[in-house]
């Protein structure tokens, strides 16, 4: 009995490093519960226990990637020591970083969402549409709704990419962390 | 940036708002800067020449003229024009461009000092709160987007995998079925078929209103026999139209044709 208890657990083990190594975005635990549950029935406590031990594993043996928990989510990512030889890997395609006009826009629209563009302009005394519209492309920054004033202007506030930019685990993470500077 | 100057200097209204929000030397010094950019967007290396005229001007670094102003003993008008004029060492066209652009400022904001307080008093007042509320803001936010650009530093070197896109690969539709086998289903079909002996000259048929109908028809039905499509008394315009928009609905993917029981079926994917 214990012996296919182990044996279901390893498999397990082994599905959750195959969708964590096949994904680029974090990946929840609902998300890996429901593929998982596919063939096993495994719950969600069970589940975090796995992950955790997972990341310990990662941790203890030093490898070259970590388990990160990001965006509500897990996702594997380098270890800050090998990024010069993963920044070589990649060289060609840098230009992830954001400007400086970019960030303040990120800031207020954190702190101010639902915001609309009009309200983001007269905070920062410029323009700011191009700055809103690359954040969009980029996935940090979406329209979830529409102020109720003439015209019906598009609202904006985060999105789970703008967690995953920055690391953070959730954006409770995120005021916490601001919060205690600001 | 002489405004900012004289927008710091003049709002000693506003200095006890300042004290309220707990701004420090630190934050008055990125108060500075933000409100810098605020006004002239983008050019960073104007806060620099700010210190620089700040110091010329006054004799003194900015720790003091920060005391003087929180003292209160600086008085906007005691600005000269001239002595910020010589401050500034003119060494290119863009700085005297720069230097004239902010003289014609010093000269209006001095200028709307002048007049007489009485009647503008209270404006001027609501002015120099909102600016001053602005910047506070303004440079809140600025210190927020630094504390950003430091997180972001921190996650560069961990570098997520990337995963190429998959296509989904969705069977033709036709997998049980030939081209040839369709082609032939169609000629016997047009054979038996009982043709409109009239034809209404005006009647047009598409292959566009076909797809429509073809579409409607079978997420209605779900399944349907082949034949049962084309059961109908029909022109022979009518059914080429049919039987493209068919094959156009299996191309995009949204019908299926499969064989049970030596029937062909059209399914909903």
């Amino acid at each position: 009995m214990s012996k296919t208890v182990t044996t279901k657990t390893k498999e397990i083990e082994r599905i959750l490093e195959a969708l964590l190594f096949a994904s680029s975005e974090p990946l929840t635990i609902n998300k890996i519960k429901e593929i998982i549950e596919l063939t096993y029935p495994i719950k969600h406590k069970e589940l975090k226990t796995l992950l955790t031990q997972l990341k310990e594993t990662y941790e203890k043996e030093n490898r070259g990637f970590q388990l990160d928990e990001i965006g509500d989510g897990y996702l594997l990512r380098t270890v800050k020591d090998l990024f010069p030889y993963v920044e070589q890997l990649h060289k060609d395609r840098r230009g992830e970083k954001l400007s400086k006009a970019a960030m303040e826009v990120l800031a207020i629209i954190a702190f101010k969402q639902p915001i609309t563009r009009a309200q983001i302009d007269s905070i920062r005394g410029v323009d700011s549409s191009g700055t809103l519209y690359s954040l969009q492309e980029r996935g940090l920054v979406e329209v979830t709704g529409r102020l109720e004033a003439p015209g019906r202007p598009s609202q904006f506030g985060l999105t789970r990419g703008f967690l995953k930019h920055f690391g953070l685990k959730n954006f409770e993470q995120f005021h916490i962390l601001f919060d205690q500077k600001n | 940036m002489i405004s900012n100057l004289l927008r710091l200097n003049a709002a000693n209204v506003g200095l006890k708002r300042v004290r309220k929000n707990k701004i420090d030397k630190r934050n008055l010094l990125a108060l500075i800067e933000s409100s810098t950019r605020f006004w002239y967007c983008g050019a960073e290396y104007v806060s620099t020449i700010l210190k620089k005229t700040l110091v010329e001007t006054f004799k003194e670094n900015l720790t003091d003229l920060y005391q003087r102003l929180l003292q209160e003993d600086i008085d906007i008008l005691e600005v000269k024009i001239s002595e910020l004029c010589s401050s500034y060492v003119i060494e290119s066209f863009d700085k005297s461009i720069e230097a004239l652009f902010f003289i014609s400022i010093f000269l209006l904001w001095k200028s709307r000092k002048l007049l007489p307080k009485e009647e503008n008093k209270q404006e001027v007042n609501e002015n120099e709160e909102d600016i001053m509320s602005q910047f506070i803001e303004y440079s809140r936010f600025k210190e927020l987007a630094l504390n950003l650009i430091e997180l972001e530093k921190k996650q560069l070197p961990h570098i997520p995998r990337e995963v190429l896109f998959i296509p989904e690969q969705k069977e033709s539709g036709l997998e049980e079925v030939s081209l040839n086998d369709l082609a032939t289903i169609f000629q016997k079909m047009m054979a038996g078929q009982p043709v409109k002996k009239t034809i209404n000259i005006e009647e047009e048929f598409t292959v566009g209103n076909k797809l429509d109908w073809l579409k409607e028809f079978i997420t209605e039905k779900k399944r349907v026999l082949f034949f049962d499509l084309f059961s109908f008394e029909r022109s022979k315009l009518e059914l080429i139209s049919l039987f493209l928009a068919l094959l156009e609905l299996i191309k995009l993917q949204e019908i299926a044709i499969i064989k049970e029981n030596d029937n062909l079926l059209c399914l909903k994917r």
